[in-house]
């Protein structure tokens, strides 16, 4: 081909570009009272810890095994909401946003406080993660709770308004009356119900319910529950993460596979069929799923499209939304609701398939999680009698270790080993660290000649997070010589209270064996002895 | 051979001697500890203490006591040694075991049947405690595949492990009586009864869990009783709220059961009980895990599980808890306890969350050495940290008590029974903030939401009032504790009621001016 032609070429491709203008949609959409409103709310669901640790998967390491990348998603997330502000989304897990949080420029931080203020970013659940229902302990649930959401009031000024449990296997009592409306929530969304229930409440349009989770509080402690009809993802074919197979609205006359008709009509069938399994016209699609909006703007393209053909089509009304919209829209109505008590467990997504092996797996992390939540309530109390120092040790390692470790798949034991092995490890470095404020704090109290302040004490206290295993190097201490074993015993309860201790002493090592008698062929002593 | 002359003795926090007594520790136990010490010091701790020396202390509410362990050259002075018994297969019908009201007569080897009685108010029944196990089911070669794993639990038969051995030991002192059963190469039970307490405590190691036959397994322990429990049973939600759960039964739809065993399980983070027209049965446990009652008057635990393949929910690996140390790699074992009791219907409450309080908080041991007998005189030897004549009313826990960054202190304090749980302690009850905080003047109260993110009052003015079906413009009205007055400063609590607070002092300018030192 000559130069000529090549220019020639040139200026074609120049005039058919010129001839496809740039395409302003309309996604200003707000509810619309006499049709169908379809809530599009986009979100991520990003397991603080599963297949990966948290560490890996707020970084993107660690590939091999899940292409997931926190960063990404928050990176990726910023740019997209500014380029339209209609656009919404909701950030739950604060395990992740404060990692983020915490990398950011003031320049972005002071972007991001404009997005969550004007309500585009909205922090929903807002726990440091998304805690499983079953098998964490109500207290460890409240404390990993407030962690969030002092957080958020801090840097932010905000107050979570949802209960966002949408993975977790099975769902609490407590989770509705206490983590739900006494932590003032307006409502509260699931995924997971059993399959059988699932298939009334959708006959019945009783998925969405006023649940009263404890017989005692009734209902001043209620809240407006709903479980979805399928699963917290898309209506099948409306996925589009940049490697999703959905297909994509092309709404460029000038290329090939134009589709916008095809796409507006199966968006409208998936609405109708919703539905008519709700109550009330207003529908919710939860626009995400696990780690998705890695390249945020696919989505929020796509969805820009559907919201504009969408309403131009009019059969229904399609809106960006977060779950607080769809809570008013749905308490706007006015309507009564039916009454869920007790709880959804155990879970079964089909017949031979019920998920109360968790309750069990992994029993030794389960209980290294209990056990350092003890120590926890424990080590703050003992904290706040010295005084809480802001600098190190504190105890605040050991609340983040504990907070992530709720995780639904963390004290659940649905993860992989080496990432129980990390909770584990966060844990045992938590202790550590909380271990010495305890020991500090003993030793403080437990020197009388400082009236205030210790700064003086020197008691260097030992203590046996080992002792379930027989082993504790504090107490197997050589007492021949004239030494004393100081025992000091910290009770955390707000009662008086009586109770056997144990542990090992280790006196004489070398001359103590055991000596067995035998009496009358049927007992057999033994006693102590010394060779 | 000569008898060692030296004993440990034990002196509490004003110098009085008191009673303790040694407890032999048996070979199941330094196997543990001999092979997980050494996953943290990386070769064997040194010698093996042969005795764990246990003594009732008294400990004041949020405080410490203080106790001295020495030795001494006095004949009879220290410690008792327990007496300990081993019994072989048919020698004797029965022993019994209990040094306070609490009495268990336990059959013969391998001592499955228990008879046990309480003293103190007549309680008496017979239980029948044993271990089984399930095999994980295999779905590789079904249409629709569903394996037993991590997250489901799908039983391909149940297997009852009968005790291989022929002998039991006890032991017993004049604090703790012990019954030891190896009931297979794989399983260790102690049975153990504290003269003063009203509950048996089993204390199980578990594993590792054979796999050589190909198959994954997940081991439960059955306690039978007689009681007529009628498919119910109750199980707490978060160690809170217990609620009723009726064998193959659900409340918002008519339940096809296809898992007769996997189906009824529930998880238990406090506890579980069963009750009939005389008497309930209450089980506790140490950390969260399965439970059921399969039959009437059984509780069933599901301990530990250790399985082979994935059960297709995204993990893609088996549960097959393995630990290697050093070059020696093994199944993980387990060892846990659980706690029983039975009472007179209607008085299982009280300890169910009394005692369920001590599970989750056991007492804080710090040792130091010292040389010669001048600790108690020369440092405060015991302490509490509310005011020395309160202590918080019975039915109420302090579940939070932290100094936050700016100073403020979070206080939370929880109800511990629902309405009509307990026939005296599911009322109205009071804190008296002031006695929690002796020596402090407090300056400021805010009732907060749990999450302490908002005042109370804001969180109430806003919250959306829903309606329920039938019930329209009528919600029932709920009883709860009323504000705080500023000037009385006490906290009011209905049943099941949690509060949350934060609290400003006056500030003290010595400890601000030392703190802020310290904190440079």
């Amino acid at each position: 081909m000559g130069v000529v032609e090549l220019i020639g070429v040139v200026v074609l491709l120049g005039v058919l570009c010129a001839e496809s203008k740039y395409m302003v949609y309309n996604t200003s959409a707000g509810i619309d009272g006499g049709k169908i409103n379809v809530h599009l709310v986009p979100h991520t669901h990003d397991d603080v810890g599963w297949l990966k640790t948290v560490d890996q998967y707020y970084v993107g390491s660690n590939n091999s095994i899940q292409g997931a990348c926190v960063q990404n998603v928050l990176d990726s997330l910023l740019p997209a909401l500014l380029a339209d502000k209609n656009r919404k989304f909701i950030y739950v897990e604060q395990a992740f946003f404060q990692r983020w949080w915490r990398d950011q420029s003031e320049l972005t931080q002071s972007i991001v406080k404009k997005v969550v203020s004007s309500g585009q970013l909205e922090f929903i659940n807002g726990g440091m993660c998304m805690h499983d229902e079953a098998v964490p302990h109500y207290i460890d649930m409240i404390d990993q709770t407030t962690l969030g959401h002092r957080f958020l009031k801090e840097e932010f000024g905000v107050t979570p308004r949802i209960g966002w449990q949408i993975d977790p296997f099975g769902h609490s009592a407590v989770q509705a009356y206490l983590l739900g409306a006494e932590v003032g929530f307006d409502s509260f969304f699931f995924g997971r119900i059993d399959y059988q229930d699932r298939i009334k409440r959708k006959k019945e349009r009783s998925l969405e319910v006023i649940w009263r989770g404890s017989k005692s509080l009734g209902s001043s402690a209620q809240i407006f529950a709903g479980a979805f009809p399928e699963n917290y993802e898309p209506p099948s074919g409306f996925y589009f993460e940049v490697n999703a197979d959905s297909p994509v609205v092309q709404d460029n006359v000038d290329l090939f596979d134009y589709n916008v008709q095809d796409r507006v009509n199966d968006f409208v069938a998936a609405a109708i069929a919703q539905a008519n399994i709700t109550r009330t016209n207003h529908i919710m699609w939860t626009m995400g799923t696990d780690f998705k909006y890695q390249y945020a703007h696919t989505w929020f393209r796509n969805m820009d499209k559907l919201i504009h053909y969408v309403n131009k089509d009019g059969r229904v009304n399609a809106l960006y939304s977060t779950p607080s919209i769809y809570t008013d829209a749905k308490y706007a109505t006015s309507k009564s609701w039916p009454l869920k008590v007790d709880d959804y467990f155990p879970y079964a997504d089909r017949a031979n398939a019920y998920w109360t092996g968790y309750y069990t797996s992994r029993p030794a992390l389960k209980f290294y999680v209990r056990i350092m939540s003890g120590y926890y309530l424990a080590a703050r109390q003992l904290e706040f009698f010295k005084g809480r120092r802001n600098s190190r040790p504190n105890t605040d390692a050991l609340a983040d270790a504990l907070a992530i470790a709720q995780h639904h798949d963390a004290v659940t034991g649905t993860e992989k080993q080496h990432v129980a092995n990390d909770y584990a490890k966060r844990l045992s470095i938590g202790y550590t660290e909380a271990e010495k404020v305890v020991a500090s704090s003993l030793a403080c109290l437990t020197d009388s000649k400082s009236s205030i302040g210790c700064g003086d004490s020197t008691t260097n206290f030992q203590q046996c997070p080992l002792l379930n295993i027989t082993y504790c190097p504090a107490s197997e201490t050589d007492l021949s010589h004239g030494k004393n074993l100081i025992v000091v015993i910290y009770n955390s309860l707000g009662w008086k209270r009586e109770d056997v201790v144990r542990f090992p002493p280790f006196i004489f090592p070398q001359l103590l064996v055991l000596d067995i008698e035998v009496v009358m062929g049927v007992m057999v002593r033994k006693k102590l002895i010394k060779i | 051979m000569l008898v060692v002359n030296e004993d440990i003795v034990v002196h509490d926090s004003e110098g009085r001697k008191i009673e303790s007594q040694l407890v032999p520790i048996v070979d199941a136990y330094v196997d543990l500890r001999n092979y997980y010490a050494r996953a943290y010091l990386g070769s064997n701790p040194n010698a093996v203490p042969n005795f764990w020396l246990a003594f009732t202390v008294s400990v004041p509410a949020l405080g410490f006591s203080t106790y001295t362990v020495s030795t001494s050259k006095k004949p009879g002075a220290g410690s008792t040694r327990s007496s300990i018994y081993k019994f072989q297969m048919g020698e004797k019908p029965a022993i019994e075991v209990g040094e306070g009201d609490l009495k268990l007569t336990i059959s013969a080897p391998p001592g499955k049947m228990i008879n046990y009685v309480n003293k103190r108010n007549l309680v008496e029944e017979s239980v029948d405690q044993s271990f089984s196990f399930y095999t994980g089911y295999n779905g590789s070669n079904d249409k629709a595949p569903q394996n037993s794993g991590a997250y489901i639990f799908r039983p391909n038969g149940t297997y009852p492990i009968k005790s291989e051995q022929a002998s039991m030991t006890v032991i017993k002192g004049p604090l703790i009586h012990e019954v030891h059963q190896q009931i297979n190469t794989w399983i260790f039970q102690t049975t153990r009864l504290y003269k003063e307490k009203e509950h048996v405590e089993v204390e199980f190691i578990v594993g590792p869990v054979p796999i050589e036959d190909g198959f994954g397994k997940e081991v439960a322990t059955q306690i039978r009783t007689s009681l007529e429990s009628n498919k119910t049973f109750y199980t707490d939600s978060n160690g809170r709220d217990f609620i009723k759960r009726i064998r193959d039964f659900r409340t918002d739809w008519d339940l096809e059961v296809n898992q007769p065993v996997a189906g009824n399980y529930y998880p238990i983070t406090l506890g579980i009980y069963i009750q009939d027209k005389e008497k309930e049965f209450s089980v506790l446990v140490d950390r969260s895990l399965a439970g059921s009652s399969i039959v009437d008057g059984q509780i069933e635990l599901m301990l530990h599980r250790r399985l082979l393949l994935d059960d297709s929910r995204g993990v893609e690996e088996a549960l097959n808890e393995t630990v290697c140390v050093l070059d020696d790699c093994r199944g993980l074992a387990v060892q846990g306890k659980y706690y029983y009791r039975i009472d007179s219907l209607g008085e299982g409450a009280k300890w169910r969350r009394s005692f369920g309080q001590e599970i989750y908080s056991p007492l804080l041991l710090a040792f130091a050495e010292e040389d010669g007998d001048k600790w108690m005189s020369s440092h405060t030897p015991a302490f509490s940290g509310i005011d020395a004549s309160y202590s918080l009313p019975d039915n109420v826990a302090l579940i939070t008590l932290q100094e936050l960054e700016d100073g403020k202190v979070l206080l939370r304090l929880a109800h511990l029974y629902e309405i009509g749980e307990d026939s005296v302690l599911s009322v109205m009850t009071r804190v008296e903030l002031k006695k929690l905080f002796p020596g402090k003047k407090i300056a400021k109260v805010t009732e907060m939401s749990l999450s302490a993110n908002q005042e109370r009052e804001e969180m109430e003015k806003r919250r959306l009032v829903w309606e329920v079906e039938g019930e329209e413009n009528q919600n029932p009205k709920v009883v709860r504790g009323s504000q705080v007055d500023p000037k009385k400063l006490e906290v009011e609590l209905a049943p099941m009621e949690i509060r949350t607070f934060l609290i400003q002092f006056e500030v003290d300018l010595m400890t601000a001016a030392f703190k802020s030192t310290v904190d440079a």
